[in-house]
């Protein structure tokens, strides 16, 4: 096996860890509302701040499971009329998806690291939960890194450019 | 500023960029080229846009129906209603309508129902003698009525762009998702008379006693979703949580079909589709949020006035748009990129927004499958194994009698809200 097929089967394998424990962190919130539903009309009581973790759990939902659909080549787009087009030009616009999408994502997730980073700082916590709020908003800029990341590693191991589907 | 929010979004679009980054790069080149606004704000409104407890609904209700369209809910379902309607001609026809409308109160995933509906019955209906393309027309079609009939993902969506209530909206898909599918009904019954196929089969109450205990559980997501959001025990994403729960129960503990290593792929694939999703929504937030800032929406108010535009005349024009669009767009990417266009007139028309909605809803569920781009036709092509041509012969009655319903419900406002009035007022 070469280092590529090495590389790309060792960011398959990470990537499908990423995605189960978002899974278990999805089934996690569904049962803490469950949970809370049940509690309320049994025994008149709820967790404190569990609809906070919801919400945070869904933030890494969208945005490091976006991480782990960008790898997979799973983003929803309107290919109708590039697949009617075939060749060179639809191979070029999938390069110059690549490289916009590496400096789109990589510029975003510049600033959203500093605000991050500035939350980290301040030493913000959530309203109820106090959980330490620069933890869900460095979702964002790990999601973006991930991306670019992803989309580096894809073209280096031969999956294609942003365009192509995973294997 | 047109642009970098108006001709760059639609280069990318027509380019097939994904439709997260048709947005984000529209707002990173606005921001940086054309605003003069600390780029904080891109994070801001990245994040804001998800942090919503309404949101969480869209995870759990895909959960939901991921979990309930594995294993033998479909056929529990037709067995259930075939053995009511049975002895009616075309009765397996009628049967695919009404599996579909059950299935979207459980689901609200329309690719979802006419895979699953579709594996069971387009092989029946060949088989019994129903023509090819009727069949696999019908099955593409009854599948859209999974984005109007509650809950719907789409609703959700729509409701977080336009700032509505999800309750309100669900109630308003109730009448026009049956509607659609009563009139397809009628038609399958018609179809079945004129064409000599389908014969019904006697009535058995011991047969359908026997097909309602075993579809029992699978019918009882809907009551628990629909019974608890209007019988005021439930939110909507507490409905949401608690029918994933029943699912989990029912397919792993009552059907005995569904292992725990199951249940935790179903939930990596939500993830995976809710991610899909949801990173549109934070880029549609981001633009959204620049539309407005820079008084797009209130010009292009301004505009509808000065041409004097009537509301039913603006419904007229939504609707071509929508259908053009819907054949392009998925419905969740097209609602969050034309809410903040449209809502706005709309209102200004004195147009409730609940009505509006609906209207919207049911455009884009013609485009789930109007040939030739209909993404539930290419569903169908994938599950049934057929040729294309013989899916886009069978689907155009079916494109006529939504389009018929779709005028009723526009031009009716009733349709829509006379149900939102008797549940919620």
């Amino acid at each position: 096996m070469s280092l590529k097929q090495k590389v790309g089967r060792q960011v398959d394998l990470a990537v499908s860890g990423l995605e189960k424990i978002l899974a278990l962190a999805l089934i996690a919130g569904i049962c803490l509302n469950f949970i809370n539903v049940g509690g309320r009309y049994l025994a008149s009581v709820s967790i404190e701040g569990s609809d906070e973790v919801e919400i945070y759990i869904l933030i890494a939902i969208a945005f490091l499971g976006a991480a782990v659909v960008t790898w997979r080549g799973m983003h929803l787009r309107m290919d109708v009329l590039m697949e009617t087009i075939g060749g060179r030009f639809r191979a070029l616009v999938s390069w110059i998806e690549l490289a916009v999408t590496g400096v789109v994502a990589a510029f975003v997730a510049y600033y959203s690291f500093q605000y991050a980073s500035k939350v980290y700082r301040l030493g913000a916590v959530s309203d109820i939960a106090g959980i330490p709020t620069w933890i869900p908003h460095s979702a964002v800029p790990v999601s973006l890194g991930l991306m670019v990341l992803f989309l580096i590693i894809r073209v280096w191991v031969g999956r294609g450019a942003a365009g192509e589907k995973s294997e | 500023m047109s642009f970098a929010l108006g001709f760059l979004p639609v280069i990318l679009l027509l380019l097939g960029f994904p439709i997260f980054l048709v947005l984000l790069t529209s707002v990173t080149v606005a921001l940086v080229f054309f605003m003069n606004v600390p780029l904080a704000a891109l994070h801001q409104n990245l994040f804001g846009s998800i942090n919503a407890y309404a949101l969480l609904a869209i995870p759990y209700f895909i959960y939901a129906g991921e979990l309930m369209g594995r294993g033998s809910v479909a056929q529990r379902l037709v067995d259930f209603v075939q053995g009511g309607v049975g002895s009616v001609r075309g009765s397996l026809g009628v049967t695919t309508v009404g599996v579909a409308t059950i299935f979207g109160a459980i689901s609200g995933v329309s690719a979802a129902a006419v895979a699953t509906i579709g594996k069971v019955m387009y092989p029946t209906m060949t088989k019994a003698g129903y023509p090819a393309p009727f069949s696999a027309g019908l099955i593409t079609a009854v599948g859209a009525i999974d984005i109007i009939i509650p809950p719907s993902i789409p609703m959700i969506v729509y409701g977080a762009a336009a700032n509505e209530s999800v309750p309100r909206l669900y109630a308003a898909g109730i009448v026009p998702g049956l509607l659609i599918a009563a009139v397809i009904a009628g038609y399958v019954v018609l179809k079945a008379w004129s064409g000599g196929f389908g014969k019904g089969v006697p009535f058995e109450m011991s047969r359908f006693l026997l097909a309602t205990r075993r579809g029992a559980w699978a019918l009882g997501a809907p009551v628990i979703i629909l019974g608890g959001i209007y019988g005021g025990v439930f939110s909507p994403t507490e409905a949401a949580a608690v029918a994933c729960v029943y699912a989990a129960f029912v397919t792993r503990f009552v059907f005995k079909e569904l292992t725990i290593g199951d249940i935790v792929e179903c939930a990596a694939a939500t993830v995976r589709f809710t991610a899909q999703i949801l990173i549109i929504i934070a880029c549609a937030g981001v633009f959204s949020w620049l539309l407005t800032i820079n008084q797009v929406p209130a010009t292009l108010v301004e505009w509808i006035r000065y041409l004097d535009l009537s509301a039913w005349q603006f419904l007229f024009m939504v609707n071509i748009l929508l259908l053009i669009v819907g054949c392009f767009l998925d419905p969740l990417s097209a609602i969050l990129l034309l809410t903040p266009l449209l809502v706005p007139i709309a209102k200004s028309l004195q147009i409730d927004t609940v009505h509006f909605g609906i209207v919207f809803m049911v455009n884009l569920a013609i485009g789930l499958f109007h040939p030739p781009f209909g993404i539930n036709i290419f569903v169908a092509q994938s599950v049934l194994g057929i040729d294309l041509k013989v899916i886009y012969k069978g689907i155009i009655p079916f494109v006529g009698l939504y389009l018929l319903v779709l005028a009723l419900i526009t031009y009716v406002p009733d349709v829509s809200l006379a149900l939102v009035r008797v549940m919620l007022q």
